[in-house]
């Protein structure tokens, strides 16, 4: 029972991180200042908090997803649900963080809100529920979803580095091209998974 | 000048900048999730626009009055969760005007709720912001985000599936992998690029046009010196 538990744990996270990875697959948790990280670290900051977020998040919303399945209005009810467990996660970072760890909450404070309210976090549990996901499948793809998105903000990052010293046409240079080129490794991405283009 | 002429420049100017200039996908780059991967139709894209409006301009209101009261980090928390009541509000209309959205959209339908443009920009209201500005500014920004996605979905509904809003037009060329999100973020790279050729564009015309209407052009012939005074 437990193997069969840890193997599902494991497949999910694998599945999030590579396979079904919010940012190439989906495009989720997407926007300007993501992409335009100043450095590396704060990258893997980004990352990093949108993970313990997730995965902490994740093992209260498996809880919501059993209760609502089924239930009347369940499309009405999921949204606030999840946002409940979000923010209870979120209050007890900051109050915990601000008391007891005040070098680590002033390291994270700026990166706190964006990385927590997100639609890379809330589309994992949306797709835990769709798919009907356990415990350990909900929370290993919540784990694996934020793994997945600390690599494609740092693949992205240095993608930006490279591309800044390339010859791109004035109109392309920043965020054109740098679209483009995410554009071809959900390209490649999609490919590897063994989906063919529809003719 | 007239006062009213400088109105009408004004007014003109304040709704193409919010358009092309200051549009919050094209150039600040959010709610990117909701234009390359959920705008593959008219009718989705038609919905996200009706969300939007009502999710950020409510939002944006009730951030003005979290910005005063609360601390910011419980702000934040107030206006996601004023932007998923009116999410939910949003999602009844929706589904009332469009039938089959919610499989249309899947989650992306859900996710309005937690938008960067309304949760970024609810949260950095300054605490003297006027009302009346703040509903406009939300009002521009919405119909910003409208036009984009309303661009994006026509050509990707008409190349990928050969209609619009349903309805099915001849098309030369068919290219079904329009509907994939890889092509959604070439397609924004390529938008972004050729809105930011307009800008330059618009922006040396209108000089082009203040320097001709104030300039002295200057003849020079080899004897003598000609001034023109337009």
């Amino acid at each position: 029972m437990l193997l069969e538990n840890l193997y599902l744990f494991f497949t999910s996270a694998m599945v999030a991180l590579a396979m079904e990875n919010a940012i190439f697959a989906r495009s989720l948790g997407l926007s300007r200042s993501v992409l335009f990280m100043k450095t590396p670290g704060a990258g893997i900051l980004c990352g990093g908090i949108l993970t313990w977020i997730a995965t902490a998040s994740s093992v209260l919303v498996a809880g919501v997803n059993y209760l609502v399945e089924g239930a009347p209005y369940a499309s009405f009810i999921r949204m606030p649900g999840y946002l409940l467990c979000v923010c209870l996660v979120y209050a007890a970072t900051y109050l915990y963080t601000k008391k007891k760890r005040p070098a680590l909450f002033r390291v994270i404070r700026p990166y706190l809100p964006i990385s927590t309210f997100n639609t890379a976090l809330f589309g994992a549990f949306y797709i835990s529920s769709l798919k009907s996901f356990g415990f350990f499948q909900t929370v290993g793809y919540a784990l694996g979803t934020g793994v997945g998105y600390t690599i494609a903000i740092y693949v992205i990052y240095y993608a930006r580095k490279r591309l800044a010293i390339s010859p791109v046409p004035r109109s392309f240079r920043g965020l054109p091209v740098l679209l483009v080129y995410i554009g071809f490794l959900s390209l490649a991405i999609y490919g590897l998974i063994g989906h063919g283009l529809p003719s | 000048m007239k006062f009213s002429t400088v109105k009408k420049y004004r007014r003109r100017h304040k709704l193409l900048g919010a358009l092309l200039i200051r549009n919050p996908v094209l150039v600040l780059g959010l709610d990117l999730p909701f234009v390359i991967a959920a705008a593959t139709s008219l009718k989705n894209a038609a919905a996200m626009a009706i969300q939007i409006f009502i999710i950020h301009t409510g939002t944006m209101l009730v951030g003005r009055v979290t910005c005063t009261k609360l601390h910011r980090w419980q702000a934040i928390v107030a206006n996601v969760a004023a932007a998923t009541f009116m999410m939910m509000v949003a999602q009844v209309l929706v589904v009332a005007l469009f039938r089959g959205i919610s499989n249309s959209l899947g989650m992306y339908l859900y996710l309005m709720a937690v938008n960067a443009m309304t949760v970024f920009q609810s949260s950095a209201l300054p605490k003297n912001a006027k009302i009346w500005p703040v509903f406009t500014g939300a009002l521009s920004n919405a119909l910003g985000f409208a036009l984009v996605v309303g661009v994006v979905a026509l050509i990707r509904e008409y190349f990928a599936f050969g209609s619009l809003w349903g309805i099915s037009l001849p098309v030369l060329i068919k290219l079904p992998a329009l509907a994939i999100p890889f092509a959604g973020f070439m397609l924004m790279g390529f938008l972004l690029a050729f809105t930011r050729f307009l800008n330059k564009r618009l922006l040396a015309l209108s000089l082009l046009e203040t320097a001709r209407k104030e300039a002295r052009y200057t003849k020079i012939h080899v004897d003598s010196v000609e001034t023109i005074d337009l």
